[in-house]
C-alpha cells in the first residue's frame, strides 16, 4: 500500500532516478573513470563526442566524459559540505537564539538580517578575498554565507514551539534546557527543516560551479564543473561540446534534485505530516 | 512619517556596520601595501613617505574615520593595483566611474525582462485551464531555474554570437560613443540574468493568483456581475501581485550578483569585473568601497519595496 503510493509520486520516482545516476556516477569516479582525467592526447585534441569518447575531448585531448564524472564528484561534495556546515551553525544558532531570545537574538538576528539582504554569492567572495582563493576557501565562505538562511527558519520554528504545552509540560518535568531543545523540539521542525536543506544543496551547487566558473573556486587541475565550463569558453568555436557536457550535467544535477525534494514534500503532505508541525 | 524615520535609522546603522566590517576584515589580512605600488627597487624614505601619505603609520581606528568622512565627502580614495607610483595614484572614483554605468544598465535590463515576461506568463499560466499547457509550463519554469546564468550565458554566446552572428563575442561598445549600440550588447547578457529569474518570478506569481482566486472576494465579485476579465485582472491580479513585488525586491539583489557573473561571460567592463579582478589582485580600497556600494544599492532596494508596499497597500501601516 505505502510503496504503490510511493510509485505513484512521478516526482519522487524521477528526481530520485536523476539524482541516484549522479551519486552513482560521482561514486564510481573515485574507482574507476573510462580515462585517466589528466591524460593528455595531443593527436585527440578537440574529439567530437563519439563511442569512444561520449563527450568528446578537450583542448588537451583529455576525455571529457572522464572529467565530468570526477567534476560531479567534487562538486557535489562541496555542495554536501557546505550544506553540512550552515545547517549545522543554523541549528545552533537559530535554536539557541529562537528559544532564549532576549539581547543576544535581537543582535544575531539584526545581523543575518543584514547579510540576508546581501546575496550570498558576493559574501562568499568577499570571504574569499580575505582567505584567498582554493577548494577549502571556498566551501568555508559558501558554508557562512548560507548560515542566516537556515537560522531564520530554525529559529522561526523554535519561537512557535517554545510555548507549546507538551514543551511546559516538559520544563514542569525539570527536563534540562539543552534536551529540550534538542530531544523535544529539533525533531519537530525536521520537516520544514529538510525542504530548506534541499534548496541549500541547489544553492550549494549553483554558487559552487558559478565561483569555480569565475576562477575563485577549486582551482585546475582539479575537475570541478565550474572550472570546466570556464576553460571551455575559450574554445566555443572549436568545441562546443566542451561547454555543453559540464553545463548541462549542473542542470540535470540541480533540476534531478529540486524534482526529488518537490517529491518529497508531496509525499510528506499526502501523509499530512505538515498539519502534525 | 516616524516609521520612515526610523527605516533610515536602521538603513544607516547597517550600512554604518558593514563598513566597519569591511575595514576591519581587510585590516587583518597581512601584505605589504606600499612594496605593491613602488616596487622592490623603492628606498626606505619614499616607502616611509609614501606610507605616511596613504596613513598606513597611523591607528586603525584613525584610520577607520579618516577613511570614512572622505567617503562622504566623495573622496573615495586610490587603489594600491593601478597606481603606478606616488604621482600616479589612480583614484578609486574614476575607477568605478565609468563602470559604474555598465552593471546598473545590465540590471535595469535584466528586471525590465524580468517583469515584462514573468507578469504576463503567470497570469496566462493562471488562468489557463489547458492541462498541457500547466504541464509545459511547470517543466519548462523548472527547467530555467535549474540553468545556471553563466551557462545560459555560454549557450547564448555560442548560438547568437557564434553560430547566428548577431552579435561578436567579446565585443562592447561604450555608452558614449553610441548608446543604442551599447544596449543591443546588453540585450544577450540581460536575458541571461533573467531567464531563471523569469521562472521563478512566473511560478510566484500563479500561486499567489490561484490562491487569491479562493478568496470570498472573487466570489462576491462575480455574483455583483463582474465579467471574468474584471475579476481576474481588477481583483486578483492587483491582490497576487503584493507578494511578487516583495520577491522582486528580493531578486534584485541576487540580479546585482547575477550581474557579476554574467559580466564575466560577456566580458562587460562592468564594476563586477572589478571586483573580481580585485579581489585576486588584492587591491582592497576598491573592494572595500564596491562591497560598500553594493551594500548600499541592496538595502535601498529593499526599502524602497518596504515603502512601495505601504503606498500599495494601506492594509500595513506603522506599528
Amino acid at each position: 500500500m505505502k510503496i504503490r503510493g510511493i510509485l505513484k509520486n512521478k516526482y519522487l520516482l524521477t528526481g530520485a532516478g536523476m539524482t541516484f545516476i549522479i551519486l552513482f556516477a560521482a561514486l564510481l569516479s573515485v574507482f574507476w573513470t573510462p580515462y585517466s582525467t589528466t591524460a593528455m592526447s595531443i593527436s585527440e585534441r578537440f574529439a567530437a563526442p563519439s563511442p569512444r569518447h561520449l563527450f568528446g575531448t578537450d583542448n588537451f585531448g583529455r576525455d571529457i566524459f572522464s572529467r565530468v564524472m570526477c567534476g560531479i564528484g567534487s562538486t557535489v561534495l562541496i555542495s554536501f559540505m557546505i550544506v553540512a556546515i550552515s545547517a549545522t551553525a543554523g541549528i545552533l544558532i537559530g535554536a539557541f537564539t529562537g528559544y532564549f531570545g532576549g539581547i543576544l537574538d535581537e543582535i544575531v538576528m539584526r545581523i543575518t538580517d543584514a547579510i540576508n539582504g546581501f546575496p550570498s554569492i558576493l559574501l562568499a567572495l568577499v570571504v574569499i578575498s580575505i582567505l584567498g582563493p582554493g577548494r577549502h576557501n571556498l566551501i568555508v565562505s559558501l558554508g557562512i554565507a548560507f548560515v542566516p538562511s537556515y537560522v531564520r527558519i530554525v529559529r522561526g520554528e523554535f519561537i512557535r514551539l517554545r510555548d507549546a504545552d507538551y514543551i511546559m509540560r516538559a520544563k514542569l518535568m525539570g527536563v534540562s534546557k539543552l534536551r529540550i531543545l534538542f530531544v523535544h523540539i529539533l525533531p519537530n521542525i525536521f520537516s520544514t527543516f529538510w525542504v530548506s536543506v534541499m534548496i541549500g544543496f541547489n544553492n550549494g551547487i549553483l554558487a559552487e560551479s558559478g565561483m569555480s566558473y569565475l576562477g575563485i573556486g577549486v582551482q585546475p587541475p582539479d575537475a570541478t564543473l565550474g572550472n570546466m565550463l570556464s576553460d571551455a569558453q575559450g574554445y566555443l568555436t572549436r568545441a562546443p561540446w566542451y561547454a555543453i557536457a559540464p553545463g548541462l550535467t549542473i542542470v540535470w544535477i540541480v533540476l534531478g534534485f529540486s524534482i526529488f525534494s518537490e517529491g518529497v514534500r508531496r509525499e510528506a503532505e499526502r501523509k499530512g505530516q505538515y498539519d502534525k508541525g | 512619517m516616524r516609521y520612515l524615520l526610523k527605516k533610515i535609522m536602521t538603513l544607516s546603522v547597517t550600512l554604518f556596520l558593514v563598513s566597519v566590517a569591511a575595514f576591519i576584515a581587510f585590516q587583518i589580512i597581512p601584505g605589504d601595501v606600499v612594496g605593491s605600488i613602488l616596487g622592490t627597487e623603492a628606498t626606505p624614505e619614499r616607502e616611509e613617505e609614501l606610507r605616511h601619505e596613504l596613513m598606513l603609520d597611523r591607528p586603525p581606528v584613525e584610520r577607520y574615520f579618516h577613511w570614512l568622512f572622505n567617503v562622504v565627502k566623495g573622496n573615495l580614495g586610490v587603489s594600491y593595483r593601478y597606481s603606478k607610483n606616488m604621482n600616479e595614484m589612480m583614484p578609486v572614483k574614476e575607477l568605478i566611474g565609468d563602470k559604474l554605468p555598465v552593471t546598473l544598465s545590465l540590471a535595469a535590463l535584466s528586471i525590465l525582462f524580468i517583469i515584462a515576461v514573468s507578469i504576463p506568463l503567470g497570469v496566462l499560466w493562471a488562468r489557463s485551464k489547458s492541462r498541457a499547457l500547466d504541464a509545459a509550463l511547470s517543466v519548462l519554469t523548472q527547467v530555467s531555474m535549474a540553468i545556471p546564468a553563466f551557462f545560459i550565458g555560454i549557450l547564448m554566446t555560442y548560438l547568437f554570437g557564434i553560430a547566428l552572428k548577431l552579435f561578436s563575442p567579446g565585443a562592447y561598445v561604450s555608452y558614449h560613443k553610441d548608446f543604442k549600440g551599447f544596449i543591443t550588447y546588453l540585450i544577450f547578457p540581460a536575458i541571461s540574468i533573467a531567464i531563471p529569474k523569469i521562472g521563478m518570478t512566473a511560478r510566484f506569481l500563479r500561486n499567489s493568483m490561484l490562491t487569491e482566486i479562493k478568496s470570498d472576494y472573487v466570489r462576491t465579485a462575480y455574483s455583483k456581475g463582474c465579467s471574468e476579465r474584471r475579476v481576474m485582472y481588477g481583483h486578483v491580479l492587483k491582490n497576487a501581485l503584493m507578494p511578487v513585488i516583495t520577491f522582486l525586491g528580493m531578486i534584485i539583489a541576487e540580479i546585482v550578483a547575477g550581474s557579476i557573473v554574467i559580466e564575466q561571460v560577456f566580458s562587460l567592463p562592468g564594476i563586477g569585473r572589478l571586483l573580481i579582478s580585485s579581489i585576486s589582485t588584492r587591491d582592497f580600497p576598491v573592494v572595500e568601497i564596491l562591497i560598500l556600494y553594493i551594500t548600499f544599492v541592496v538595502i535601498f532596494v529593499y526599502f524602497t519595496v518596504d515603502i512601495l508596499y505601504r503606498v500599495i497597500d494601506p492594509r500595513i501601516s506603522g506599528k
